[in-house]
């Protein structure tokens, strides 16, 4: 039986018309949708913008410097370091992580007993031989900051984590070591600092201490 | 048969086909036994023997712990880590523990995971993104490279010439570690870097390298390497130049050929991290993530420690801590 021919021209509005129906339902109803990560509750934390400079400055004025945030007594740490470091650590001393170096914040007073290129050694009673050593030299590591467990790190990168230790190692080699210039062997000696132990380390302890406030009396 | 009269029919066989399909599937389920979740091991390489421990002790560790555990290698590829995240989200793992490939680029992934309801955690290699992860459990290598360099000060005498070698330039490691170097040696005005290049953190790749460096640069009196691999790889370089055991190589890592070449006083020390700290304490979260537990700490700092000819005969086991 023959069919009946449909002409050209109605063919191809036949084929547009579905085309056309085609494209305005699945503009109405799309089969996906495509939305940015960041829409879909989770978005890329930029952390540039951090004004580590004077975030430092801020925290080394209103807590390492403060008497509110308590260090521990110098003495102490030093004869509890001196009869068992781990102890001692576990007593006077804070971990930021796992494992590694434990940190110290004390204060105390004492008498210069020596002085070296690497610092100023302070006899702060008790101990036979003066393990104290408030560095006059470049500070390195991360003791300033975290000693005191007051900043919460854990959500900012790691660059900036390690540049704000970097500021602060800086303000203690510019505001602090600059009241040790004066010292001379035998003057009293008061002091707010904090420092780090290696625990992987089995020297005898010494505890070399990055300077936040010192006062000389000759 | 009318049209009406055949639609009750029609709705009785339909009711009855679904009621025996979800009999079937009641009964599959009742009868194959309990599947436990399965944890996605994506590691950016296993052609370094230190990520294998890492890898393998992850693997391990999350099968101690009930899973079924697979590793998925992605060869320092972008491209082969997001392939392995498409597959690992369709396939509907239930964590992955990720040694990242790029710091900025396996962002995109970590995110796809977490749409998908994946918890990623990191170890090793960190992602610039905290969003992106339930945890990131990092070696301090800032710290790590601050105590090498405080070391590489003391052994150089304060002056000297040396060469560093950086690790993958996309990757938050390589300048941690370099940032933590230079943040202590450029205190000291008569140590002169005289060459600084990349080697991706690849041995052959640093014995070219520096084979390379040396033929411009012969005088020189250390080399800094951002990984073992690559001071291995420099070692070789300078032996072949009858300059081995004359210039001092550092590395980073604490590998078993690192730590064994600093006995044998080939190297002059390393950063010893701890691949297995790390990759325990991952699958532990994992584990308490997929049994309900929601706060972890965004970022988890492992101590390296310094490994010199003073103390390298405590590090036997490399990956686990002398005292652990």
């Amino acid at each position: 039986m023959a069919r009946a021919r449909i002409p050209e021209r109605s063919r191809w509005r036949i084929v547009a018309g579905w085309l056309v129906g085609t494209v305005v339902v699945l503009a109405l109803f799309p089969p996906f949708h495509i939305r940015p990560l960041s829409a879909v509750g989770v978005a890329q934390k930029a952390s540039a913008g951090v004004n580590v400079p004077g975030f430092a400055e801020r925290f080394w004025d209103e807590k390492l410097v403060s008497p509110a945030v308590p260090g521990s007594e110098a003495a102490a740490v030093v004869a509890a370091l001196v009869q068992d470091p781990a102890l001692a650590a576990g007593k006077y001393g804070r971990r930021a992580g796992v494992g590694g170096k434990t940190f110290f914040l004390v204060s105390g007073a004492g008498r210069v007993a020596s002085i070296d290129q690497t610092g100023v050694w302070i006899d702060v009673g008790g101990a036979q031989t003066p393990r104290v050593l408030l560095l006059t030299g470049p500070v390195f590591g991360n003791a300033l900051r975290d000693v005191t467990g007051l900043l919460n790190l854990s959500d900012d990168s790691s660059a900036d984590s390690n540049s704000l230790s970097r500021q602060l190692n800086h303000l203690s080699e510019t505001r602090a070591q600059a009241a040790l210039q004066g010292a001379r062997v035998g003057a009293s000696i008061a002091f707010r600092a904090a420092g780090e132990i290696d625990d992987a380390s089995q020297a005898v302890p010494v505890l070399r201490l990055a300077p936040i406030r010192v006062e000389v009396r000759p | 048969m009318s049209r009406v009269g055949l639609q009750p029919i029609r709705m009785l066989m339909a009711v009855a086909l679904a009621a025996l399909l979800c009999a079937c599937n009641a009964a599959s389920e009742s009868a194959a036994p309990h599947r436990p979740a399965r944890i996605a091991v994506v590691i950016s390489t296993l052609n370094n023997p230190w990520f294998v421990v890492l890898a393998e002790t992850a693997r391990d560790e999350a099968k101690q712990l009930g899973y079924e555990a697979t590793i998925f290698d992605s060869q320092n590829d972008p491209a082969k880590e997001a392939a392995h995240f498409e597959n690992l989200v369709a396939s509907g793992y239930g964590a992955v523990l990720l040694s990242a490939t790029d710091a900025d680029g396996s962002v995109a992934n970590a995110l796809r995971a977490r749409a998908a309801h994946i918890p990623v955690f990191t170890m090793d290699r960190e992602i610039n993104s905290t969003e992106a992860t339930v945890s990131q459990v990092l070696s301090d290598n800032y710290d790590g490279a601050v105590s090498l360099a405080q070391y590489f000060v003391a052994t150089l005498g304060e002056r000297g010439r040396y060469v560093e070698l950086l690790g993958l330039v996309n990757d938050n490691n390589t300048w941690n570690r370099s940032k933590g170097f230079h943040s202590v040696v450029d205190r000291y005005p008569n140590l002169k870097m005289v060459a600084q290049q990349s080697a991706d953190f690849d041995r052959s790749r640093a014995l070219e390298v520096m084979e390379s460096i040396l033929q411009a640069q012969p005088d020189i009196d250390a080399v800094f390497c951002g990984n073992d691999a690559m001071a291995l790889g420099a070692y070789q370089a300078l032996l072949g130049a009858g300059r081995g055991g004359r210039v001092k190589v550092f590395g980073f890592d604490g590998s078993a050929d690192a730590v064994q070449s600093i006995a044998q006083g080939k190297l002059a020390a390393t950063a010893m991290q701890y691949p297995k700290v790390m990759a325990r304490t991952v699958a532990g979260f994992a584990d308490r993530y997929i049994k309900g537990e929601r706060r972890f700490p965004a970022r988890v700092p492992i101590a390296v420690d310094l490994i010199t000819h003073h103390n390298v005969s405590r590090f036997v086991d490399r990956g686990t801590r002398p005292n652990s």
